[in-house]
């Protein structure tokens, strides 16, 4: 049994909230991310749940027992850290069972253990050598697999993938990823990475300054952010922000306008308060503007700066009147992402056009004003939170 | 201002540069290079003032063997190793676990408790000289190893300790994080994670402490009297008679006196590996 609860913890370090009201549950195998920029408390988190620092309220369950003031050795779970931390005047053996070892197994017991370990992750050719030997991604899988040999519940990624170069870290992602499916437990993957939070969990725990934004799958968070900052932390690049402000409002729709486009009808979440006059934040990811004008709204921009990635290109295009709001650049320009064959190029005038559908609407405090979107049946869980 | 190499091509100034380390290594080295020459003399030669000049013979086994079967210095030497060594294993014992407490642990005092253990060497030994004396007498241990080998610990714990504790403060957090999720108890830490890794720090902490404690003469002579436990530093002082003194007999037993010390050196001089902790943390 894989059950992971966190309820109200709360954390105070040098008088600072840290961690504030925080929880959410996981009843079955899960594979959990949680992501957020750097500083807003999410390796604090992972330290929480292993035990290595203490809270200053709520409770932590692991597995049906509370283990809120639990020792980490007692709590079933096992940490692989981000610089791997093995212990290097042991062979790679030795310190996938130095747990066990420590807990008084027999020697034939943790030879096993160890084995087994090594053939999954396949380093069973390096069990003699010493950690400095190894490559890193050699190191980082001895750290998995030294928290494999334990067998535990809950396993604790604090951004195992962080020192390693990006065709490694692609590679063990997938790794990591297959040992999921194959072990029975619950994983917590802390990153700031939010491709390997897409493409890694099963669910998103996605955090700010010690709060939790928003928990939910991939796909929920991206088509469905709750607010601003959860739509503009996952995309890259991200969705574009445009000041606007609203020119009417009915039960169903609210009505912007922009500086030299029709107004704009976007649907209205249920409930959403807002009047006439409101200023609200407008956004749209990049792939969702395309150039041309068979768009329903559309304006003439300019490109000024082009990125060609090989499978798309972004370009920074200069509409003029409307300027985006905390873009990539500082400049106010427009980040638009289209197919690898349009060619474009700098100084070249173009025309760029959106549908009202694909519009985002913020209110003055960030929340999302618009309804959800479908998003595909994915075979994920249902959202809980606790 | 870094010591800038020589050029190869600046031939005087190559030869002025070898030439002024020869001279303070030689002035450096006189004072030993005579007491061995001096080891080697018939006493005779000390008598009519040949300090310098080239021996009038060569008594150096007969000199050497009357070391240990002329005087007690046999005597002090056994002395000296039921003495210092003890304190070395009590010193490093202790020490190693301050250390791992103070850099490890956050309590309450524990910056004070620190500020102790440094503000303790800064103690004169000689504003000590008679209280410790007076201790040593109130708890019946006055003019024993005991005595010795107590004093010895407390008065080297307190830089020890601030080695060990900075020594074992700079091996990363991770692996103490790693080894606690794992289950491994404080002491488990200690025994596997943290001793190994701190070898070379123990082994130059054992060259210091036991040329110190080796090389002590004030506690030698303020706490053992006796010739039963007096060790061989102060033990020299008893080889020069009230009238005459043999000055080559002296000079044997000081070259004799100091090979211990060496000998420790190069015992622990395998355990000095650079890099120790390499591999332990990133890549």
């Amino acid at each position: 049994m894989s059950n992971l609860e966190i309820s109200n913890i709360s954390k105070f370090y040098e008088g600072r909230e840290v961690l504030k009201n925080v929880g959410f549950k996981s009843s079955e195998k899960e594979f959990i991310v949680v992501v957020g920029p750097s500083g807003c408390g999410k390796s604090t988190l992972l330290k929480t749940i292993a035990g290595l620092t203490s809270v200053d309220a709520g409770r932590i369950l692991i597995g049906e027992h509370d283990v809120t003031r639990a020792e980490p050795g007692d709590r079933d779970i096992a940490m692989v850290f981000q610089s791997y931390a093995l212990y290097p005047h042991m062979t790679v053996a030795e310190n996938m069972g130095f747990g066990l070892r420590m807990a008084g197994h027999p020697k034939q017991q943790i030879r096993e253990a160890v084995e087994h370990a090594a053939s999954i992750l396949r380093i069973t050719d390096y069990l003699d050598m010493r950690p400095k030997q190894l490559s890193g991604g050699q190191r980082q899988r001895v750290a998995i697999g030294r928290a494999i040999t334990r067998s535990p519940a809950v396993f604790l990624f604090d951004e195992p993938l962080s020192n390693l170069d990006a065709a490694l870290r692609t590679q063990m992602r997938v790794e990591i990823g297959q040992l999921y499916r194959r072990l029975d437990a619950t994983m917590v993957y802390v990153t700031h990475d939010q491709v390997e939070a897409m493409t890694m969990a099963t669910r998103i725990v996605l955090m700010n300054s010690g709060v939790i934004e928003q928990v939910g799958s991939p796909i929920e968070l991206y088509a469905n952010p709750v607010n601003r900052f959860v739509a503009g932390f996952l995309g890259s690049p991200r969705m574009n922000f445009i000041e606007a402000s609203v020119t009417d409002v009915n039960d169903e729709q609210i009505v912007v306008a922009l500086e030299g486009l029709d107004d704009i009808r976007v649907a209205r979440r249920h409930g959403v308060g807002v009047s006439r006059g409101d200023t609200v934040t407008l956004g749209i990811r990049p792939e969702e503007i395309s150039v041309g004008r068979q768009r329903r709204h559309q304006l003439p921009a300019r490109v000024e700066l082009v990125e060609q990635l090989g499978r798309e290109v972004i370009a920074y295009v200069d509409t003029g009147s409307i300027r985006a709001i905390e873009s990539e650049n500082g400049l106010g320009h427009l980040t638009i992402q289209v197919d690898r064959k349009s060619a474009m190029s700098r100084d070249d005038d173009i025309h760029i056009g959106f549908d009202a559908e694909d519009i985002y609407l913020f209110n003055a405090d960030g929340m999302t004003m618009t309804p959800n979107r479908d998003t595909e049946k994915s075979p994920v869980h249902e959202v809980s939170e606790a | 201002m870094y010591p800038r190499q020589i050029s190869k091509d600046d031939v005087l100034k190559k030869y002025l540069y070898l030439a002024a380390v020869t001279l303070v290594l030689m002035l450096w080295l006189l004072p030993l290079g005579a007491v061995i020459l001096t080891s080697v003399r018939p006493a005779s030669d000390a008598a009519v003032g040949n300090y310098w000049g080239w021996p009038s013979g060569f008594d150096l086994v007969k000199n050497y063997t009357e070391v240990f079967t002329q005087t007690p210095m046999g005597r002090y030497f056994f002395n000296s190793l039921v003495i210092t060594i003890p304190s070395v294993i009590g010193v490093l014992v202790l020490s190693t676990l301050t250390g791992y407490v103070l850099s490890r642990y956050r309590f309450r005092g524990n910056t004070l408790l620190f500020a102790i253990f440094i503000g303790g060497n800064f103690l004169p030994f000689q504003i000590m000289m008679i209280p410790v004396r007076d201790l040593t007498i109130s708890l019946g241990i006055y003019n024993s190893y005991l005595a010795l080998i107590i004093f010895h610990v407390a008065f080297q714990t307190g830089f020890a300790t601030l080695f060990m504790r900075n020594f074992i403060a700079s091996l990363p957090d991770e692996l103490f994080e790693a080894a606690r999720s794992e289950g491994a108890s404080p002491l488990q830490t200690l025994i596997h994670v943290v001793i190994p890794l701190v070898r070379p720090a123990l082994a130059a902490l054992a060259i210091l402490a036991f040329t110190f404690i080796w090389n002590d003469y004030f506690w030698a002579v303020v706490l053992t009297p006796s010739d039963a436990v007096k060790p061989v530093t102060a033990g020299l002082d008893n080889l020069k008679g009230q009238y005459v003194a043999n000055w080559s007999l002296i000079s044997a037993a000081t070259i004799a006196i100091a090979i211990p010390p060496v000998v420790m050196f190069f015992l622990m001089q395998r355990h000095f590996i650079r890099g120790l902790t390499m591999g332990a943390v990133k890549g």
